[in-house]
């Protein structure tokens, strides 16, 4: 390699390429592991999409409901478990609370957690449990953790080439409270941005993040890229032996543009979805960005995250107005996941997209963290005797018992997994899991072991902090 | 991971089972090290078994790897006569231990790249050595020249080839000061006889202290972890030290007293030894303690405190009790140690890294023990500290480390001569960084054509340097510089003025009226220009307490903090002609207030360059403005503007300081193209382009806005377009072929869609976006 580099043009470089590193143009693709690490789980699911209630949904004014006390004058605190009264789903012996008529019909569908627990870690805090959960590890970290999506992404590669591989639908980092932390793990981390999240915001817009840039035409489009292709086709790239880098940059171009050209890209554009389809999801935000989702799995995405959106204070972040609040969020999500759930089944992809509901961690009206800890409380104002609506809600954030559905990807169908006590504190009595397991868990049905790890500056990062995640084995079918 | 790494082809020999995969450094090399490695290693290597490698491994044919049913090795851990059975004189092995080793070579063998269980032969020096410099063929032949001269000769070598003037200054501006040079820059460089041209402008570049500042800002806020925004600001878990950090680049403080004043600091420093710190209990191996510990070991010394600061490392020798005698300097007070998270019973007192340079009295306080820290790090013995940042700085400049990676400081240099030399050199000559930058720049390398990257780290042999991606600040500067599009204004709260601003403004604070003016009173200021022909402009601007600037109709900026100024370019809003300049101010507050506006044009037309303040000319909701007499504002916003104020030898640059991409805070482009969030210490930037970089690039709302501004501006240039901006993003002109396609996309009559599409097509060529 001592003699200098000269080719006559970019044509006549790739033909001498052949002899190159081809490791140097590879770097920082994602790896297919098919090719060597067969001693991962079978996969049985090939998709998978994350529903994030963000803000710490309750799950005794959800999915695990406990003794119900209507709205009244002088009500102690201590006397509500539950602001909602049950109902039935189509699972027998499986109730929700009132609100959730749609999602308790497609129960039978899926496999209901409701052992979920998460540490105090001293202060229980939105963004810091939602990094928690979403890394599988506690910030800070000496290196920057990649989001679960992106260990999808990094260990599983995309599942259709003009696709991202990793797609986040619904949470803005810009323009909302602790928007730094948000950044802090929506993120490849040091996988590289090549396997951190395409973002998009809103739903509606989605499309214009995969057309060409607002105002140009397709023809233009194509006809920018025909001309720049001419002029570095006959560059002499040669020139420098950065060429080989240069090589990559070009084939990052070629499946940029190809995505932005690509049928694909109408995945994106809702307005393209019959309206008897497109009708059941309504027009709100969450329930248009459950139906890209839909949209996205079909069209080849690997891991779709879709969220009401974490902003201190608003949907589930219930700090006051619990009930009326909680009310309103469920009106709004009901029928899209619902609808989500039935659309995946109907077109043959349920058994093998895996759907997860989960959040940060629960709530309740009297208890911080769980009984015992040294976590802070959150609420400055707490009162023993409810007077006014606003007070009636759950209002403090619990850890010790939170509900996580999962459909499809090879989990039992209406099955009841764990439980938590029914007299205060409503901590999980049975099969408590943890962040590790629950991550260990997912990662099996995607095919991903919990020991997966990468070398990062001579260390191992496990898939699951440690390595120490055990797969609830049990919830599979 | 390991095992991909080393046995990709492997995977059909592999028998499939539900386990997770070995990991070597963890589970296979403690229990090599406790059972075999005594008769198996440095010499000894009983019955022909070397296990100091993979490789001697192989070699020894007890292995048949993927495989361990054939597998010797594995055969006789299991041997019932006890002669047979390994290790010898010795229980067996437990059977889950056993089973580890049959996994790992039914695995394929996993190995952490490049360890060796061999005694290092070589050992990391501390102190500092002068290499003899070889002879000089001309009498001031750069040292680094005549040191790679006899490194060549030895490795047989062809050196590359030396690059062209214009290549050199395009690769020195973005080195030295992350700016592209200008096409009058290259014009002057490329006509200019002097026989040390390059050497006079690399002082020249180096001279440039704010340019300097800001581009090694970017570097430095990695390092540190620093920056404007970011986890833990939310609740004062953080600080900033960018109001020290860009006044010790524009200082060029001695690099040994950049370090002492970041161990033991001030309060504008101290910043960098607080860390980040999350609200609630934190990992042990992550509280401010040990990130001290971590950070300063690796940042400074090129140690990886990081597996030492939960358990004895695997990887090299640093030990528990190292990274917990580092983090007792900072916490002052004996700490009781956590192994993996878990409390130890053990205490360990103040211990700095490399202690054979000196203790530290355990009876001092925590003030101090940082004080002696810091005096020993750059104490005369430690050739450590020079020898990490050299290598920091060459890799910047070279493309790669003359170690590496540039964080594990103990491997072997490619070149220990050349390393010593330059470590030496800095710490002799008072640890001026940018003599060490002059060192590099001026040599005959530095100044050769780039050669291919390496395709393996090991066996390194150095043949030149390598091309190096631009970072996001490069890019986006860049970008900012050709399209006219910087922002008005900077995040980072630093002194960025001119060498000797004026003392005065020129004109005058105005307001409808003067005094105390209702709350909300909203007054709209305009003033009208004749340009006699095409101009450029930017002006300055201020106002107590809000205002939104437009020229012509169309908005160009607002704010609504007066205490800092903005600069906005006008240029693509103006016009041949009568052109208004229309500002809108609002007064705010709780009660009557004083209320003022302030604004200064500089426009320069036909070569002409005019200035335009504010004063009674201008008219306030149509009648004449009123001149403020008041101080209020002249403490601190007067000197602010006066930073921003062209200097009197340098009219023509206008107001000289544009915004730099380094120091306003991060964005959703900037992000894409590898700008880190600097949660973490960050050595290195991603060197390939990825494909979600590559889609923010085609359709991004951030590019695509700078790429339509831009070219809104560049069509004004007509004839002159293509070849201007060949000189401006390349520093060098099209060439036939790129002028006809030039031609064919800007069609017959130039349009603005046109040029936002040439425009694009140039900047994304890989040929702009490397440093070459």
């Amino acid at each position: 390699m001592s003699t200098p580099l000269e080719f006559e043009n970019r044509r006549d470089f790739l033909k001498k390429l052949g002899a190159a590193s081809a490791a140097t143009l590879t770097m920082g693709a994602p790896r297919l592991f098919g090719n060597e690490a067969i001693d991962q789980p079978a996969a049985k699911a090939d998709c998978c999409i994350l529903i994030w209630m963000a803000g710490g949904m309750a799950a005794p004014d959800t999915f695990d409901p406990k003794h119900y006390e209507p709205f009244r004058k002088g009500l102690p605190v201590s006397d509500v478990g539950s602001t909602f009264p049950a109902i039935p789903t189509s699972v027998s012996g499986i109730n929700f609370t009132e609100g959730f008529k749609e999602l308790a019909k497609v129960m039978d569908r899926g496999t209901l957690i409701r052992s979920a627990v998460q540490p105090d870690l001293g202060h229980i805090l939105h963004s810091r449990h939602q990094y928690h959960w979403h890394t599988g590890y506690v910030p800070p970290q000496t290196v920057a953790a990649p989001h679960i999506g992106a260990w999808m992404a990094k260990v599983l590669g995309q599942r259709n080439d003009a696709m991202p591989a990793f797609i986040d639908i619904g949470q803005r980092l810009e323009g909302v409270g602790e928007k730094e932390e948000l950044k802090a793990f929506h993120t490849g981390g040091f996988f590289g941005s090549e396997f951190g999240p395409f973002l998009l915001p809103y739903p509606d817009q989605a499309v214009g993040a995969v057309q060409p840039p607002e105002g140009m035409t397709p023809g233009r489009f194509a006809n920018r890229y025909k001309f720049y292709q001419k002029l570095v086709t006959e560059s002499k790239v040669g020139k420098s032996a950065g060429a080989f880098q240069q090589e990559s940059m070009l084939r990052s171009m070629d499946k940029a543009h190809r995505l932005l050209s690509s049928k694909e890209a109408s995945a994106f554009d809702l307005t393209q979805e019959p309206e008897k389809s497109a009708a059941p999801y309504g027009k709100g935000r969450f329930g248009q960005g459950c139906l890209l989702a839909r949209r996205l799995a079909e069209s080849g995405a690997r891991f779709i995250e879709v969220t009401t959106e974490y902003q201190p204070f608003k949907t589930w972040d219930t700090h006051e107005k619990g009930h009326t609040t909680v009310k309103r969020v469920k009106s709004e999500i009901d029928r899209p996941i619902a609808q989500l759930i039935r659309d995946l089944e109907e077109r043959g992809m349920l058994d093998r997209t895996l759907v997860i509901l989960a959040s940060e961690f629960s709530r309740d009206m009297m208890i911080e963290g769980v009984p015992g800890s040294n976590a802070r409380d959150q609420t400055s104002h707490k009162v023993d005797i409810i007077t006014e609506m606003k007070h009636y809600g759950q209002h403090r954030h619990f850890t010790g018992g939170t509900s996580v559905l999962m459909f499809g990807g090879g989990v039992k169908k209406g099955f009841q997994y764990g439980r938590t006590a029914n007299e205060r504190p409503f901590i999980a009595v049975e099969n408590p899991l943890g962040i590790e397991d629950l991550h260990a868990t997912i990662f099996h049905s995607m095919g991903i072991s919990p020991k997966t790890n990468f070398d990062i500056e001579g260390r191992p990062f496990y898939a699951t902090k440690d390595g120490i995640g055990k797969p609830a084995l049990n919830i599979f079918a | 991971m390991t095992l991909w790494k080393s046995i990709p082809f492997l995977a059909s020999f592999l028998t499939l089972t539900a386990q997770a995969k070995i990991d070597f450094a963890h589970q296979i090399l403690p229990l090599l090290r406790d059972n075999c490695i005594e008769c198996h290693t440095n010499g000894k290597h009983k019955g022909g078994l070397s296990l100091e490698t993979r490789d001697s491994l192989l070699d020894s044919e007890t292995v048949e790897v993927g495989n361990a049913n054939e597998s010797i090795l594995i055969e006789v851990l299991t041997a019932e006569d006890p002669d047979e059975r390994m290790p010898h004189k010795a229980d067996p092995l437990p059977a889950a231990q056993i089973a580890l080793l049959t996994q790992w070579v039914n695995e394929g063998l996993a190995w952490e790249p490049g360890f060796t269980f061999r005694e290092k032969k070589w050992q990391a020096p501390l102190a500092h050595r002068k290499p003899d410099l070889p002879a000089a063929i001309a009498p001031d032949e750069n040292p680094i020249d005549r040191l790679l001269r006899a490194y060549f000769k030895e490795n047989r070598v062809q050196p590359p080839e030396p690059i062209s003037d214009a290549a050199f200054l395009r690769r020195a501006h973005l080195d030295l000061i992350g700016l592209l040079p200008t096409k009058d820059e290259l014009a002057a460089f490329l006509a200019s006889e002097s026989p040390n041209k390059r050497s006079e402008k690399i002082a020249e570049l180096l001279g440039r202290k704010f340019d300097y500042a800001d581009h090694w800002m970017t570097f430095w806020n990695d390092l540190l972890r620093n920056d404007y925004a970011g986890t833990g600001f939310i609740d004062g878990g953080r600080k900033q030290i960018t109001g020290w950090l860009y006044q010790a680049l524009t200082e060029n403080k001695p690099y040994d007293q950049f370090v002492r004043e970041l161990m033991n600091p001030t309060g504008a420093s101290e910043g960098f030894i607080k860390g980040i710190k999350w609200r609630g209990d934190v990992n042990a191996s992550q509280v401010p303690e040990i990130q001290f510990a971590q950070n300063v070991s690796q940042i400074f010394f090129g140690e990886n405190m990081k597996c030492a600061s939960c358990h004895d490392s695997f990887i090299d020798d640093w030990k528990l009790e190292d990274a917990y005698g580092m983090a007792a300097i900072f916490a002052g007070k004996p700490l009781e140690m956590f192994r993996c998270d878990k409390p130890t019973g053990e205490k360990m007192d103040a211990k700095f890294l490399f202690d054979s340079l000196g203790s530290i009295d355990p009876s001092l306080p925590r003030d101090k023990r940082l004080a002696r820290a810091a005096e020993l790090s750059t104490s005369k013995g430690n050739g450590r500290l020079a020898r990490t940042i050299v290598n920091r700085l060459w890799s910047r400049l070279m493309g790669r480390g003359l170690v590496e990676p540039v964080d594990m400081m103990g491997n072997r240099p490619w070149s220990e001569d050349l390393l010593d030399y330059l470590a030496w050199d800095l710490a002799h000559t008072g640890y001026d960084l940018k003599r060490t930058f002059t060192l590099i720049t001026t040599s005959r390398i530095y100044q050769s054509a780039p050669v291919a990257p390496p395709e393996k780290s090991d066996d390194f042999i150095f043949h030149g340097p390598i091309a190096k991606r631009m970072t996001a600040e490069q890019f986006i500067d860049a970008t900012w510089g050709i399209t006219g599009t910087a922002p008005g204004k900077i995040a980072a709260k630093v002194a960025r003025g001119s060498a000797s601003p004026p003392t005065t403004i020129p004109g005058k604070w105005i307001w409808s009226a003067p005094g105390a003016r209702p709350v909300g009173e909203k007054v709209t200021f305009t003033r009208t220009l004749k340009l006699p022909a095409e101009a450029t402009a930017k002006i300055l601007i201020t106002c107590d307490n809000q205002y939104t600037l437009s020229v012509n109709g169309q908005q160009i900026g607002q704010d609504d903090e007066w205490t800092s100024v903005e600069s906005y370019d006008l240029s693509p809003a103006l016009r041949p002609g009568k052109n208004t300049i229309t500002i809108q101010g609002t007064n705010l507050g709780n009660a009557p207030n004083a209320s003022a506006l302030y604004a200064h044009l500089h426009l320069i037309s036909e070569g002409k360059s005019t200035t335009v303040s504010t004063d009674s000319k201008w008219l306030a909701d149509g009648k004449p403005a009123v001149e403020i007499p008041g101080d209020i504002w002249a403490s601190s916003v007067n000197q602010a503007i006066a930073n921003l104020l062209p200097r009197p030898a340098d009219q023509e640059r206008s107001f000289a300081r544009s915004v730099r991409a380094s120091l306003v805070n991060s964005t959703l482009l900037m992000r894409a193209l590898g700008r880190p969030n600097r949660e973490q210490v960050v050595t290195s930037r991603p060197s390939d382009l990825t494909t979600l970089q590559a889609l923010e690039l085609n359709n991004g709302a951030e590019f695509v806005n700078y790429l339509n501004r831009g070219s809104s501006k560049l069509i004004l240039q007509r004839g002159s377009l293509i070849e201007d901006l060949y000189l401006t993003a390349l520093s060098r002109p099209p060439n036939e072929f790129e002028i006809s396609v030039a031609h064919e996309i800007l069609g017959a009559k130039y349009t603005q869609e046109r040029v936002a599409d040439l425009l694009w097509m140039v900047l994304m060529l890989p040929e702009f976006q490397f440093i070459n």
